[in-house]
């Protein structure tokens, strides 16, 4: 014999030299002459020996073999054993894949796509190398149908990097990563944790995977021709036993899937995993919801602790017993990541504190259940509560129910020592998991909630929701009054507001639906913070209160939302917006007759989170913030909420139930103090100023004088807003009272003295809010304010001119007065006769010349004699105390700088019940003369430029507009023939020919309304007419009868000497008419006028000169070069004349 | 002309072809061969058993040149006879530029494996492929040191340099009656990676190498080196201090994976040289670099052998698809083998040039020096050119003394070779299965000495001088002599079978 020098044991064994034997096969290497490896177990790194990049996959098979084999078997700890257990753990690990608990704990799938990939290396020249080997080997039939390798990821528990087990593979189905480390997990059966790098044959495992082994390969011939070494090692007697059962079949075991769904498949072989047996398929608590849709993932159950549930099925078929003990009060994981206590499944569920909050926010007055959700609230018999409670559900209950079930579901019951709240949430089984808690003041055990009280108010506009056009529920404004500023550590600690629809809270941030908050009052120690919230873009469910300390929770307050449907009717609203004040008419349809715009109890447009006091004597307004007892001692306090309300937001009634405020309104804005640096926000930074005249206190945040005039970004802004707001209401008002939201018109006025440019800068403002609040593509609709009584007037019946009559319209204002002269003349096209604007006329002597502070810039003086002479006969007297209030408001109006005398005029006229301004200025007859004078310069004018147009004197006057109201004054009675007299006298001896016998003046019952109230009225009439301007008539005012010159455009430079002089003249003619003709004083007794002769005429002609200079000079300081003063000049000399004259009748009055 | 490729694969192959060029030497046929071309493969080019086999083969190509340079010295016969060439000095024609050595040129990679598949480079899925299939420690391993005991790494690596300059001049100048041999380890790293990619590559119609036809039809054969020895293994303390080192218990668990692989994946070749032996002790474990020069072994020379066994068979009998398996019989299993251990005609064929060289290389060491009154010595002007410390002299002093090396190395390590016996100063007990029987008294039995073969070479070169004595042909005129000299004393002293 031979010695051959070969490593086994087997073979010829007689040649020497070299000679023929036979190849080195399987029977050489593991058979029982095979190598002998008495070191192998003491590899120190497991061999890689195999010249292919895929070595580690042949290794696996060569590993099975050699555990298999006797030598194997003599050598248990060797590195194939240790090979082949990590092979066995990782398919135990995937077969177990959804014993993992939570989907993050789940191994992670990723695969390796060969065309993919290697196409991918080729791509770069650097790796194209590595693609040229892969393509080699990957040739090799084995991997001929391998489409892809799935690697195969352990997640870390820390959220480290996932540790890379092992993958799936041709030959074995799965091989393991080199130098794998251990687990934390234990396997089921066999000990220790996977990947610990000890062996555990098949045999040692779980049963059930043994069985999957088993099965797989009876019952897949595609497992068994891809994986012949592991089927080799397979104990034959069981295979044998499941092929003669016949009992092998794949499918109780679900195909895995990797994270795109796809099921994951090895060449071929589908990759099967034991049932995800922690799946809940069925269970008696499961909620259930009426939300549709409901949020992604299981509907979770409902538990809580100590629940009992007799013979309830806790999941599949497993009952509930005694697991209520296990259950917590709370649970912190994320609903998703949650394990059902007792068997610890994942699975989500509910348990008290996520639908109840431990902290119970309360009230200091009653919640108003008609417009708030309250639940079932009850109160014990014989106690009084002081405070209320908030709704101590969470925001999570949104994502399963709506408000509707809430009111159903959730009970609080009203006890002296606590709030016992019982929510009752049904589930799959029919009946329902009881949420209860009761909380105390002071609770002294653990597991009670705690009752606080925030001093919080609540503010809503628009409450209401429109169900079948929801593009109109796009804008709601929240006030929210945080009082809570007691204690003066807390200041910086504010309420916040979380809003949320259809069970999603709104961002801030969102695009189409968002919620947003403007702090626009800090709280102080002295001042409680005002927030107020934008939700835009959509209605909201629910609102939730973030209340810190010292009444730290959260509560939600869910509206009941005034749901209506959109109608047919067509409303028109007409707005007249004045520099100094506004007024609003509308009406729902053609026929119908126009009325002020108002919100009464029954269709307010604001919602208080407070219930209104059940005190019959007491109008709705008050009742609407009475009832809220301070008592700071108790930490309650919020006793300036209507102030607020008032100031920053929008009232909650107008015009009726006892309501401060009316149209029409005083035109003012109320402003945060950052409003001019910030974008404007309306309900924000600012609002329309309806708490104008019934402020108490000094404020500085109201801005009047509004008008389009003024360049300056901010006033446009202002304007802007105002608008907005105003057609927000006529949005709301027209929603609730059956109006098509889309039909709306809106009608708006621009007086006649308006450059083109300017009225169409109005129209694209008007249209550009209209068609943003409306919806709609339409415009809104502008008439000439002048024309407007015209239609009122005659429509009404109160004018009827006759044929050959004619007509004077005069709209006076608070700053400038429009003519507009109706003749009856032919009309060019077809020959017949009507009447028709002939000619308008638009001049800056209104009513601000009688009450203002003069033509001066300086605004603030106060000191106007008519207004004067009213708040010191006002101070010589005590008023009665009911006029304690309007004594206030008045205060506020005097102390604030920015006024002048007409914003007190204006609010000693506001309160004429407390201060009877009226009523004394009847009997200033030292004073009237100014009323008299004002009366008769218009209408010396009037005369003058019809006579100029040729015109005959008209047959009816008309006065409109609340600067007209003086004339109620001069004529107190209820015949105006004194004043038709001192006209009609005035017209006659202008115009050098009669007055018509039949000469009538027509005073607006409601002169500011007329304007609006032919605007609603215009409606359907000949809007061609309506719309029709006629010449713009203005003379120099000298008083000559030659047009050529008389109408000629004059630029300050152009006003010489002469002018001047003619001017002066003119007017002096006119004030010796008034004051020394004899046919008209004799006119003044009867209009209780009474002064020293020759007393007004002296004083006054002294002060026309500087009267006209100071006019001029200040048309000569603004006017753009070039452009030509846009009035007569004839009531320069008087503006200022007239104020001055107020002062030295008042001082001379007082001497 | 038949020409032999010889691709020797990592270390392995390295000691091996050390081996065969010593049998060279000595003048063991290489039938049916015209000309040897070795490559050395081995991207561990500062291998120690890289460079010594390099320098080696490099000396030899030398000495074959300076006895061949006249043409008057038959080649294929005596010393050196067999030719020798690299791979550029059949480049005629100049092209590709060449570079003259036996090293396969890797263009030297310095990188790690992991910067070599430019992993940082690939995708995310590719990377993770890459981590499943590569261990860390196979990914931060520096390539210039081998695949230590990686052949999947050396896998990858290899076959991207397979497009090389080298490789494609060889396909282009393979004729159909040339031969391809292989010599590798399969337990190493780069042995078992390169050889299987080798024969892929040079079987593979689509690799893209010129000449797929001829490719396709050269015979080739192999050695495939199972271990033989094992290494010392680092105590705990320097494993601690993560000191490296080849894990050779891995030796047989790899050689197994290895084999099982072989059996399902090794296609191409006509005959296999499966060679290998139970390991004796520990050898020092250096992983790489100059510092892995692993003593010669008995298991390499007989490996050698497999070469002229190849070339002996006749190209009608190797069929690729039924393989021929060689594996070597010694007649005894003993820790120590002598030439008694070979069969006759590898006694015949091998042992007694090797007897021959020896006599040669000792003369030559030891005796010379007293030669110089010699005819032989004086007739070709040998004292003129020794001793030499450059040029043909110098190299075959320096073989000399490489060979005695090689055979002092071949008796220290199990299983020992000592046929020829390297400290033995007694011609008559050099060649340790065959003592020349002497007598100390009796003169006239001395059996063999250095007189012995002094009278011999000056027998062999008779009356002759030699003219115009340059180095070379004063080489030739000593080789020469020393063909006829140990011939005769082998056949007539030592009377050897």
């Amino acid at each position: 014999m031979a010695k051959i020098l070969r490593l086994h044991r087997t073979g010829p064994s007689t040649h020497e030299g070299w000679g023929r034997t036979g190849k080195i096969g399987k029977n050489e290497i593991e058979g029982p002459g095979g190598i002998l490896d008495p070191e192998g177990a003491r590899a120190e790194r497991v061999a890689v020996a195999l010249p292919s990049p895929f070595a580690r996959l042949h290794l696996v098979e060569t590993a099975l073999a050699f555990v298999a084999s006797p030598a194997g078997a003599a050598q248990p700890d060797s590195v194939h054993h240790r090979l082949v257990g990590q092979f066995w753990d990782v398919w135990e690990l995937v077969f177990n894949y959804f014993q993992r608990r939570g989907p993050g704990q789940r191994l992670e799938l990723r695969p390796w796509r060969r065309d993919t990939e290697l196409a991918r290396l080729r791509e770069n020249p650097a790796t194209r190398s590595l693609a040229d080997v892969l393509t080699l080997y990957l040739n090799d039939s084995r991997f001929a149908n391998l489409r892809e390798l799935e690697l195969l990821y352990f997640p870390d528990a820390n959220g480290g990097a996932p540790q890379l087990v092992g993958g799936t593979s041709p030959l074995t189905l799965f091989f393991p990563a080199p130098v794998p480390r251990a687990l934390p997990v234990q396997r089921p059966q066999g000990g220790g944790f996977y990947l610990d790098g000890r062996y555990v044959g098949l045999a040692q495992r779980e049963q059930a995977f043994q069985d999957f082994v088993y099965q797989s390969f009876v019952a897949d011939a595609t497992l068994a021709r891809l994986a012949p070494a592991v089927r080799d090692v397979l104990d034959p007697s069981i295979l044998t036993k499941w092929n003669l059962a016949g009992t092998a079949q794949l499918a109780d075991y679900p195909a895995l899937t990797d994270r795109t769904g796809n099921q994951v498949e090895v060449a071929g072989v589908v990759v099967r995993v034991r049932p995800d047996e922690g799946v809940i398929r069925s269970s008696d608590f499961t909620i259930a919801p009426t939300r549709r849709p409901l949020p992604a993932g299981a509907l979770p159950l409902v538990l809580r602790p100590g629940l009992q549930a007799p013979g309830k099925k806790y999941f599949n078929n497993t009952l509930f017993a005694d697991t209520g003990s296990a259950v917590p009060a709370a649970d912190p994981r994320p609903l998703a990541d949650r394990t059902l206590p007792g068997p610890e499944l994942p699975y989500p569920y509910l348990t008290l504190n996520d639908l109840l909050e431990e902290t119970l926010l309360a009230v200091p007055y009653e919640v108003d259940n008609s417009r708030f959700e309250t639940g079932q609230l009850s109160v014990a018999p014989g106690y009084q509560p002081s405070v209320w409670p908030l709704l101590p559900v969470t925001a999570r209950y949104f994502d399963y129910f709506t408000s509707a079930d809430l009111a159903a579901q959730l009970s609080l019951s009203l006890e002296p020592e606590c709030v016992r709240v019982k929510l009752r949430v049904p589930v799959s089984s029919g009946g329902t998991i009881d949420y209860e808690r009761a909380y105390y003041p002071n609770p002294r055990t653990s597991g009670l909630g705690r009752l606080l009280v925030t001093n919080v108010a609540i503010s809503v506009f628009p409450f209401v929701k429109i169900l079948n056009a929801p593009q109109y529920n796009d804008f709601y404004k929240v006030m929210l009054i945080d009082a809570n500023n007691i204690d003066v550590s807390l200041l910086t600690k504010n309420i916040e507001l979380r809003f949320g629809v259809n069970s999603r809270a709104l961002s801030e941030a969102g695009t189409e639906q968002s919620a947003t908050a403007y702090r626009r009052t800090a709280k102080t120690g002295t001042d409680e913070g005002s927030t107020y919230y934008e939700v835009r873009g959509t209605h909201f469910d629910y609102l939730e209160i973030i209340s810190p300390a010292p009444a730290a929770g959260r509560a939600l307050v869910v509206p009941k939302w005034r749901e209506v449907q959109q109608g047919t009717k067509e409303f028109r609203f007409a707005i007249d917006f004045g520099t100094t004040n506004t007024h609003v008419a509308y009406h729902d349809g053609p026929n119908q007759p126009p009325q002020p715009l108002a919100f009464g109890p029954d269709d307010s447009a604001v919602a208080l989170l407070k219930k209104a006091t059940d005190e019959p004597e007491r109008t709705p307004y008050d009742r609407l913030f009475r009832g809220i007892e301070d008592d700071p001692a108790r930490n309650i306090q919020l006793k300036r909420w209507q102030l607020y309300q008032q100031r920053e937001f929008v009232p909650p009634l107008l015009g009726t139930g006892g309501s401060p405020y009316q149209f029409p309104i005083r035109t003012a804005t109320s402003e945060a103090a950052g409003f001019p640096v910030e974008p404007p926000r309306l309900l924000a930074n600012v609002n329309v100023g309806f708490g104008i005249n019934t402020e108490e206190q000094t404020n500085e945040s109201y801005h009047t004088n509004l008008k389009w005039g003024d360049p300056s970004e901010m006033a446009r802004h202002r304007v802007r807003a105002f608008f907005r707001e105003m057609l927000l209401l006529f949005k709301y008002k027209a929603a609730l009272h059956g109006g098509n939201l889309a039909a709306t018109q809106v009608v708006w006025f621009a007086p006649l003295s308006f450059s083109e440019f300017s009225r169409g800068l109005y129209q694209r403002e008007w249209d550009t809010l209209f068609r943003e609040v409306f919806h709609t593509s339409r415009g809104t609709t502008y008439l000439p304010e002048s024309s407007v009584p015209y239609f009122f007037l005659t429509r009404r019946g109160l004018v009827t001119p006759g044929p050959g009559e004619n007509a004077a319209f005069v709209d006076i204002g608070g700053g400038t007065s429009d003519v507009l002269f109706y003749a009856d003349q032919p009309d060019p096209a077809t020959g017949l006769r009507k009447h028709k604007p002939v000619f308008s006329s638009s001049f800056r002597f209104a009513g601000n010349d009688l009450w203002g502070d003069g033509a001066a810039d300086v605004r603030g003086s106060k000191d106007n004699g008519l207004v004067r002479f009213g708040l010191d006969s006002i101070a010589a007297a005590p008023l009665p105390p009911s006029a304690a209030g309007a004594r206030r408001c008045l205060d506020v109006v005097l102390n604030n700088p920015q006024f002048g005398s007409e914003e007190v005029a204006s609010l000693l006229f506001n309160y004429e019940k407390d201060f009877q301004f009226g009523e004394r200025l009847l009997h200033a007859q030292h004073l009237r003369v100014l009323f008299y004078l004002h009366f008769g310069a218009l209408v010396y004018h009037l005369g003058q430029v019809t006579a100029l147009r040729g015109l005959a004197p008209p047959r009816y006057l008309c006065f409109t507009g609340r600067g007209s109201l003086y004339l109620r004054l001069l004529c107190p009675g209820a015949s105006l023939r004194p004043l038709e007299q001192l006209a009609s006298t005035l017209l006659a001896k202008v115009m050098q020919v009669p007055v018509p016998e039949n000469f009538k003046i027509v005073l607006a019952d409601d002169p500011k309304q007329t304007t609006a109230n032919g605007g609603v009225l215009a409606t359907g009439l000949d809007a061609q007419s309506t719309a029709e301007e006629p010449p713009l008539v203005q003379p120099i005012g000298t008083g000559s009868t030659d047009a050529a010159t008389e109408l000629r455009h004059l630029q300050p430079a152009d006003i010489t000497e002469d002018v001047k002089k003619a001017v002066i003249a003119n007017v002096e003619h006119c004030l010796d008419l008034l004051l020394s003709d004899p046919d008209l004083t004799r006119l003044q007794s009867s209009l209780g006028i009474k002064n020293p002769p020759g007393l007004v005429l002296r004083d006054l002609r002294a002060a026309l000169g500087d009267s006209f200079n100071l006019s001029r000079q200040r048309y000569a300081d603004t006017l753009p070069r070039g452009e030509a003063i846009p009035e007569t000049l004839f009531f320069l000399p008087l503006r200022h004349a007239l104020y001055v004259l107020s002062r030295e009748l008042r001082e001379q009055a007082l001497v | 002309m038949a020409r032999l490729f010889i691709f020797a694969v990592g270390g392995t192959g390295a000691r091996v072809l050390r081996s065969l060029t010593m049998l060279l030497a000595a003048g063991v046929k290489l039938p049916n061969c015209d000309l040897v071309v070795p490559v050395l493969v081995d991207p561990d080019t500062q291998n120690g058993d890289v460079t010594r086999t390099v320098e080696l083969l490099k000396r030899y190509a030398r000495l074959h040149q300076a006895l061949h340079q006249d043409g008057q010295r038959p080649v294929g016969e005596g010393f050196f006879g067999q030719p020798l060439a690299t791979l550029a000095q059949l480049n005629t024609a100049g092209a590709e530029g060449l570079r003259d050595s036996f090293v396969y040129d890797f263009g030297g990679i310095s990188q790690s494996f992991k910067e070599f598949v430019k992993y940082n480079e690939t995708s995310v899925e590719t990377q993770g492929l890459l981590d499943l299939l590569f261990t860390p420690d196979s990914l931060g391993a520096s390539l210039d040191v081998g695949f230590r005991g990686s052949p999947n790494v050396g896998s990858v690596v290899l076959n991207s340099l397979v497009q090389a300059k080298e490789m494609r001049f060889l396909a282009q100048t393979l004729n159909p009656d040339d031969r391809v041999f292989f010599i590798s380890s399969i337990f190493g790293g780069t042995g078992a990676a390169g050889f299987p990619l080798l024969v892929k590559n040079l079987r593979d119609p689509d690799s893209g190498l010129p000449q797929p036809q001829v490719r396709a039809s050269v015979p080739a054969g192999a050695l495939v080196v199972l271990p033989y020895f094992k290494l010392q293994q680092p105590s705990a303390e320097e494993k601690a201090a993560g000191q490296d080192f080849i894990d050779s218990n891995a030796f047989i668990t790899k050689t197994k994976t290895a084999l099982s692989y072989y059996a399902d994946h090794l296609q191409g070749l006509e005959a296999l040289y499966y060679l290998g032996d139970q390991a004796g002790q520990p050898l020092p474990n250096h992983p790489g670099r100059a510092e892995q020069r692993n003593q010669a072994h008995l298991l390499e020379m007989l490996g050698a052998l497999a070469i002229p066994h190849f070339l002996a068979q006749p190209a009608s009998q190797l069929d690729r698809t039924a393989p021929a398996y060689h594996e070597f019989g010694l007649q005894r299993d003993e820790p120590t083998t002598d030439f008694s251990q070979l069969p006759p005609a590898l006694r015949r064929e091998v042992a007694r040039p090797l007897i021959q060289l020896h006599y040669f290389a000792r003369y030559f060491r030891y005796h010379l020096g007293d030669d110089k009154n010699a005819p032989f010595y004086s007739a070709g002007k040998v004292g003129k050119h020794l001793p030499a410390s450059s040029g043909p002299l110098a190299d075959l002093t320096d073989f000399f003394t490489d060979y005695e090396s090689w055979l002092r190395e071949l008796g220290v390590n199990e299983r020992r070779f000592n046929g020829l016996r390297v400290d033995e100063a007694d011609f008559n007990k050099m060649v340790a299965d065959k003592t020349i029987a002497a007598s100390a008294w009796n003169p006239l039995q001395k059996g063999l000495t250095a007189s012995t073969i002094r009278e011999e070479l000056n027998k062999a070169v008779g009356k002759t001088t030699l003219d115009n004595p340059d180095a070379p042909r004063v080489l030739r005129w000593l080789v020469e002599a020393f063909d006829q000299a140990t011939a005769s004393v082998v056949e007539n002293k030592l009377q050897y079978q």
